[in-house]
């Protein structure tokens, strides 16, 4: 039994940090019809960082907002000086953001080296917790508190706001809303650093599990656009779920059916798309 | 083109890109030509990539030798380094530049095992210039691919799991549960470490392979936590290793099931400064450790601190050698003609190594060395790694040993 109860929160774990980095990517999409393949770069940014702060004597949690804020307003300058550039034009968007993945991935190289670095656990967090006679790690337990506080946060936002009003109003027309007296530059800006700053919180809280190392970015961006892809563009919802789905799979697969478990997800994926080519939440027509 | 297109596109795209950008790198020290007063050594590494860290410990290690070693009777000695990137195709690129263009006397390469039998092959159908192997540690290099003109400094393969397998059933306990990448060299270590632990009387209780990039290792770890074994024998090499034991530790695996690593990675600064505590208790295989106590590596380690400011690791001492090696040949053989190091490399040569005295096998073409077996311990804030136990002079059996494989 704690068997399995350890490999769900193990899963829900994973999923909780895929969650924070692919919620903003489909808001993102969403919102401005921007494909920010940049986004895992975010991700990487805001664990190295981190762990810069960390590293100087910082502690844990100054650091996490910390890192998060400098990646927001990283994001707000790649957002204003490049991606605002090419709106509306998919094949540059995908090749700036491509492009900004090498550009963050080296300089990174370039300032922490290639190899494997991990933030410390923070001491508040560092005890494990006994589940029958396994134990948990209560920094993953916190992860995953985490990631229901944002997805809670975000269905707030969205359904009882007055900016949620409008992005949502946005998702559906964004002319229109333009047309109403909203400036949509402010409103592209902002969510454009909101997911920014989801994913370098990710970024954080997946430092000392995950650790931080080259190219770490595009395991991360595979997944997170998988994850897209099934729980459906523009939609957070669709990204818990997804994020959640795959991983439990990603946690179960590697024990009972290890030589596939990655083909399960793609398999899923497929599946998905077959079925429902929107995703399973999708509100941007294919 | 529809939204979903573009985004398929998206992934399509960027992973060719990767692919591409893979394969690139730089170039350093070109100088067109040979000169009979010089010996140049062209050395392929891993300088950039996931191996970065290996590349960058054997840089250093020929560095410092050939700093005190300038001059080899009488010619001044020129290095040229090549990144490989970590890609054997691209290490194939630098071979043709470094031998075609440089007119390199000996090459030194193989920061990983495909990197190494990729340049196998080359050097052993152009029998142009002789290669030092630098670290790729597959066996077949001495059986069945054993090539006259390439040999080895750093170790093999069976050389670590097979002492390994031995102590863990000796020393620590008769049931196990192996970890191991599931690539090449993984599959090669878990089968020289599994027939020599039940050789001993060891019980395998499971194999769990792990693929390559594995980010998360809990549903493996509650996996060993089912069984119970006495010991767990981990094989991961690269960034997944330091990850893999931070969660170990952080599942409260570390006090229960003795860990012991077999990839020489538990000891090196950089896992240490990246998990830190989590490696106290772990024991690990390996052929080099700084804490060693013997003069020739005393005054390395000094040496070493004193130009870099850190420990030496594993890499370090192989690129150490393979340049103290690749001075002895030329010095034996009195010239840089690659049939006249050949042959000296065949009669076997001995060299003062930080690791101990090893000898190049010319059977195997592969060094007889002693193996420690180290553990890791934390005094005053300090982790440090002590000696638990010594095998000496292992030496490769002539032929592939027939066991099951993994």
């Amino acid at each position: 039994m704690d068997f399995f109860i350890i490999n769900t929160l193990s899963g829900l774990t994973y999923g909780m940090l895929l969650f924070l980095m692919a919620s903003g990517l489909s808001i993102v999409f969403g919102l401005m019809r921007v494909i920010n393949l940049a986004h895992g770069s975010f991700y990487l940014l805001g664990s190295y960082i981190a762990y810069a702060f960390v590293h100087n004597g910082f502690n844990f949690w100054l650091a996490l907002i910390l890192a998060t804020v400098i990646v927001m307003v990283l994001g707000l300058i790649i957002e204003r000086l490049l991606i605002s550039r090419i709106h509306g034009n998919e094949t540059a968007q995908i090749l700036l953001t491509v492009g900004l993945i090498f550009v963050i991935g080296d300089i990174t190289l370039w300032i922490w080296g290639g190899n494997f670095l991990s933030i410390p656990v923070p001491d508040l967090l560092s005890a494990t917790i006994q589940v029958g006679e396994s134990q948990f790690p209560a920094y993953r337990l916190f992860v995953i508190l985490m990631g229901v506080f944002f997805a809670a946060l975000l269905w707030f936002f969205e359904n009882k706001t007055h900016v949620g009003m409008i992005v949502r109003a946005g998702v559906d027309d964004m002319e229109m809303v333009g047309a109403l007296g909203f400036n949509i530059k402010v409103i592209f800006s902002a969510v454009f650093i909101f997911g920014a700053g989801l994913a370098a919180l990710g970024g954080v809280l997946g430092g000392p599990i995950l650790g931080m190392y080259p190219l770490m970015e595009f395991e991360i961006l595979i997944n997170a656009l998988i994850i897209v892809l099934i729980g459906g563009l523009g939609s957070w919802k669709g990204a818990f779920i997804g994020a959640v789905l795959i991983g439990i799979i990603d946690a179960f697969g590697k024990i009972y059916i290890p030589s596939v478990s990655m083909l399960i997800i793609f398999g899923i994926m497929v599946i998905v798309l077959v079925i429902k080519p929107s995703g399973l939440f999708g509100e941007v027509e294919a | 083109m529809n939204k979903k297109n573009i985004f398929l596109f998206g992934i399509v795209s960027l992973i060719s890109i990767f692919l591409v950008a893979c394969n690139g790198g730089s170039t350093e020290g070109a100088e067109k030509g040979s000169d009979s007063d010089e010996v140049k050594l062209g050395f392929i590494l891993s300088l950039t990539g996931n191996f970065a860290f290996m590349g960058e410990g054997i840089k250093d290690g020929i560095e410092l030798y050939f700093e005190e070693n300038e001059v080899i009777d009488g010619k001044k000695v020129q290095l040229i380094f090549e990144d490989d990137a970590g890609d054997p195709q691209a290490a194939l690129r630098k071979y043709e530049q470094l031998t075609l263009k440089q007119n390199v006397d000996i090459i030194g390469g193989g920061t990983i095992g495909s990197i190494a039998a990729a340049l196998r092959d080359k050097v052993d159908a152009e029998k142009s210039v002789p290669m030092i192997n630098v670290v790729g540690t597959g066996n077949t290099l001495s059986w069945d691919n054993r090539s006259d003109y390439v040999w080895r400094t750093s170790f093999s393969a069976w050389q670590y799991a097979s002492t390994a397998g031995k102590f863990a059933a000796e020393e620590v306990g008769k049931s196990t549960v192996v970890v191991s990448s599931d690539y090449v060299a993984g599959h090669e270590i878990a089968t020289d470490f599994i027939a020599n632990f039940e050789e001993h009387g060891g019980n395998i209780e499971k194999i769990i392979w792990a693929p390559v990039g594995t980010s998360d290792f809990s549903s493996y770890l509650t996996q060993i936590n089912e069984i119970k074994p006495d010991s767990v024998f981990m094989f991961i090499p690269g960034a997944d290793g330091p990850r893999f034991v931070q969660q170990y530790n952080d599942f409260g695996l570390r006090d229960k099931y003795q860990l012991i690593e077999g990839s020489a990675m538990l000891n090196a600064p950089s896992t240490i400064k990246a998990v830190a505590d989590a490696v106290v208790g772990g024991q690990m295989i390996t052929n080099y450790f700084p804490e060693l106590d013997n003069a020739v590596n005393n005054e390395f380690v000094e040496k070493f601190r004193e130009k870099y400011g850190k420990e030496p690791d594993n890499y370090a001492v192989n690129g150490y050698d393979s340049a103290q090696l690749i001075v002895e040949a030329i010095k034996k053989a009195g010239s840089v003609e690659v049939d006249q190091i050949v042959k000296v490399l065949e009669e076997g040569i001995s060299i003062d190594s930080p690791r101990g005295p090893i000898e190049i096998d010319p059977f195997t073409n592969n060094p007889i060395q002693n193996m420690y077996v180290i553990e890791g311990k934390k005094e005053n804030d300090t982790i440090s790694f002590e000696l638990i136990k010594t095998y000496e002079k292992i030496q490769m059996p002539k032929e592939a040993t027939n066991y099951k494989e993994y």
